[in-house]
């Protein structure tokens, strides 16, 4: 579970002649990470291509090409999983049919091409002609001239064209013709009407080369243009009509065709002679037999698999102890195994989490279990409402059935897990949107057990202490691993720089925990006055660790911050208060989340149906208008009307608009919630992981497993 | 004028009040200057924070247009210091 599974090296030798049979066979298991020959023996040279392999690649190529045109994506078509094709015997009709479908689609492919150049000529000339639909004057009497000059251009500064041409001296005789589009037209001394011009805010357009009035020339090129987008649509459809009639065939060709040029590359990887072959790889150790039984089964004899190792999980496979530093020259032969996360299919979605940062390394432990069970629970603790988690598990699930991307899936349901802990927690808030079920009448079993804080101190200091104490415990879950992740490499540095850690942050938190030195310590942290020894939620009778365990948790600490020193030199001294107090109060985000997304809700509530004040708790004007609970002698004071209740107080058209602005700000304001709740809890809670959990162990950096072989989708073996 | 606020014997110079009543307002005000600098505290941290995580959002994205690989870590860099803002949140527990 905290593993990857554990792999085996293995090596398959034998003569040539079987090599076929043996790599169909290995594609067929699907079982194993073929490693690549890198030439290191001398008489091994790496494999050629199988037989025909090119033609096959050639051919792939072409249904990949028109698949692209077709805009035709793997994973369309799913409900062929049921009827699979098979390419059997010598495929002169298949052959036959993939010709057609391609000289088809080339034909339409290159008349789109053509469409769509002329569509953009088209809008060209389009865009240059409207200014001078705007100037209305026919285009002819644009240009020609001898004895006077003209330019057309855009200014946005008519006045201070006109002033240009007055003022300059080689001007005789000027007209401005137009507004935002003008015709400047002069007679000059010189030729001197671009001079005059240039200081202004003035943009020249070139006349097009074109006859007629703009406005009748524009319109024909809107017909012309629609004609083209008929066509083009046309086109379109035609080969949408392709697609839809060859689609399934040409990812099912696509699929035999990759499976033929995998099969017939992969000899590149082994190392062989003349006569035979030898290949090497990794294979999980538990299926070592069936490869065994498998190759047996298929070739007899004629091939020798040996498992060479298994790979070990601590450092490199291999106990060494060289002090602190690995010896690489020893390792030059070695390879890393590749990871195969063996995770329970619960926990399997929040690989994405893990993976998001990196692989882990085949000799490390995998997080992901412990991600699955924190990431939700402090979601779910985080957000605590029933509305929302209904809402929460709809998107995820909406997620999962629409969206074809296995990351998407499991992100899908990751957001199903954290909606049912929202659901969990927002039962013990009696919370439905942030309004308590027994605020309208309805009292749950244990509902209402917890409360989020928002309107007592001593709640909120409940949740603060609590969100210490749930980070004191996942640092440690995080330092555990890292011993565990070196112990077996180095004891020494699993002590100094793993359990070290683990003496400061408990010794140091015992000492914050205890009635030692009480004075400059919070009321709500020791003593009876504790939020662990009573609070309005539930009372545990904890006043804090005695002055002698305080003592001695200082002690412990002070050890721990001494193995700090000894392990991690200067750096270790001034990481000290980060790690052993930051990281901790850190957690406090938690807390921080839930009171802010409680405390929006609420307002959002507040707005929409008001409250009351009474004893200094806010109560939500549900039943009646909070000023009549005032008048009635319910409540102290009126905090807000409602808008609801404003309505119904204004009665008329006025209760008709307050309904719509109450669904309204209740609509809007409860999605903003619960769509902020996402970044919220969802980043924080991510961070917590990424940042304070991971930042203490993890280094990642594993190879997948990528065994040779191939899931068919929309064929089946043909052989 | 804040120190008029606060202190219970120039409160009682300026309005005339009782030794317990110019007390009890010197204690209400004192506690809504505290409430009050929380509040600051707490929204400069954040602006502090906001910041610190514009630059490395920024490297970040860029980052991530390179290689969509590094969006896990670009996200974990940027909201590092977001601990800022939490930090400050205590100071309302401690007023």
């Amino acid at each position: 579970m905290l593993r990857p599974d554990r792999m085996s090296k293995v090596s398959v030798a034998g003569a040539k002649p079987y090599l076929k049979e043996v790599v169909e066979e290995l594609h067929d298991l699907n079982l194993v990470h073929v490693s690549d020959y890198d030439g290191r023996w001398e008489g091994f040279d790496n494999g050629t291509p199988m037989e025909g392999g090119e033609e096959v690649s050639e051919r792939l190529v072409q249904v990949r090409a028109i698949e692209s045109k077709l805009d035709l994506e793997p994973g369309e078509f799913p409900e062929l999983s049921n009827e699979r094709y098979s390419f059997t015997g010598d495929r002169t009709e298949e052959l036959e049919r993939l010709e057609e479908v391609r000289s088809d689609v080339n034909d339409l492919d290159d008349q789109r091409v053509e469409l769509k150049d002329r569509m953009r000529e088209l809008r060209e000339r389009q865009r240059t002609l409207e200014p001078f639909v705007e100037l209305d004057i026919e285009l002819d009497l644009l240009r020609g001239y001898e004895s006077v000059e003209l330019r057309v251009g855009t200014t946005g500064d008519r006045e201070g064209v006109l002033e240009a041409l007055e003022e300059a001296s080689s001007i005789q005789e000027h007209d401005v013709i137009g507004d935002e589009v003008v015709a400047v037209v002069a007679r000059t001394s010189d030729g001197g009407l671009g001079d005059a011009l240039a200081g202004v805010d003035f943009t020249e357009l070139e006349v097009p080369d074109e006859k007629g009035h703009p406005g009748d020339l524009h319109q024909e090129l809107e017909h012309e243009i629609q004609d083209v987008e008929d066509d083009l649509d046309s086109v379109e459809d035609d080969l949408e009509d392709i697609k839809q009639r060859h689609g399934a065939f040409l990812l099912a060709l696509e699929e035999e065709l990759s499976i033929e040029a995998q099969k017939s590359e992969i000899p590149l990887q082994f190392a062989t002679t003349e006569n035979s072959f030898y290949a090497e790889g990794w294979i999980p150790t538990e299926e070592v037999q069936d490869l065994n039984g498998a190759l047996g089964r298929a070739v007899g004899d004629h091939v020798e698999v040996q498992e060479l190792e298994v790979a070990e999980y601590d450092e490199h496979g291999h106990a060494v102890e060289h002090g602190d530093e690995e010896d690489d020259e020893d390792h030059e032969d070695f390879e890393d195994p590749p990871v195969k996360q063996d995770n329970p299919e619960v926990a399997q979605p929040f690989e994405l989490l893990v993976n998001t940062v990196n692989r882990p390394k085949y000799t490390e432990l995998d997080p992901t279990f412990v991600v699955f069970l924190t990431f939700p629970f402090a979601f779910g603790f985080m957000i605590g409402d029933m509305g929302y988690g209904v809402l929460y598990m709809l998107m995820g699930a909406a997620i999962y059935r629409f969206v074809d991307s296995d990351a998407m899936k499991a992100l899908g349901v990751i957001a199903i897990w954290a909606g049912i802990f929202t659901l969990l927690f927002g039962y013990l808030y009696d919370d439905i949107f942030g309004i308590h079920l027994a605020d309208v009448g309805i009292h749950l079993p244990l509902a209402g057990s917890f409360s989020k804080g928002i309107q007592a101190a001593d709640v909120a200091q409940t949740w603060l202490v609590a969100s210490v104490l749930f980070g004191i415990l996942h640092l440690n879950t995080a330092y555990v691993f890292g011993i565990v992740n070196h112990v077996r490499h180095s004891v020494k540095h699993a002590v100094l720089e793993y359990a070290s850690w683990m003496l400061a942050i408990n010794g140091f938190f015992i000492w914050v925990f205890s009635r030692h030195v009480a004075e400059p310590k919070p009321d709500f942290i020791m003593g009876e006055t504790s939020v662990l020894y009573e609070n309005s939620m539930f009372a545990l009778g904890f006043p804090g660790f005695s002055p002698e365990v305080g003592v001695a948790g200082l002690v412990v600490a002070a050890l721990g911050a001494a193995m700090v020193v000894a392990g991690e030199g200067i750096v270790g001294a001034l990481e000290l208060p980060a790690n052993a107090f930051g990281h901790v109060l850190s957690y406090l985000r938690i807390m921080a989340v839930l009171l802010a997304k409680g405390g929006m809700a609420f307002v959002v509530n507040l707005l929409v149906f008001g409250a009351y004040e009474d004893n200094g708790y806010i109560q939500f004007g549900l039943h009646e208008s909070p000023a009549a609970t005032v008048a009635a002698g319910g409540a102290d004071s009126v905090a807000f009307g409602g808008i609801v209740w404003m309505g119904v107080e204004a009665g008329g058209a006025l209760l008709a608009v307050a309904a719509v602005a109450a669904v309204l700000v209740f609509v809007l304001g409860h999605i903003l919630v619960l769509l902020l709740g996402i970044t919220a809890a969802g980043i924080q809670m991510v961070r917590l992981e990424y940042v304070e959990f991971f930042g203490k162990f993890y280094e990642g950096g594993g190879r997948p497993f990528q065994p040779f072989g191939r899931q068919r989708e929309y064929t089946e073996d043909g052989n | 004028m804040l120190e008029a606020l606060t202190d219970p014997v120039l409160l009682q110079a300026a309005e005339g009040l009782s030794d317990e009543a110019a007390e009890n307002i010197a204690d209400i005000e004192g506690q809504h200057m505290a409430n009050a600098a929380a509040a600051i505290a707490v929204g400069l941290a954040a602006i502090a924070a906001g910041v610190a995580e514009k630059g490395i959002g920024a490297a970040a994205v860029g980052a991530m247009a390179e290689d969509p690989d590094m969006f896990g870590r670009g996200l974990l860099m940027t909201v590092i210091p977001e601990t800022l803002v939490i930090f400050a949140i205590v100071v309302i527990f401690l007023v």
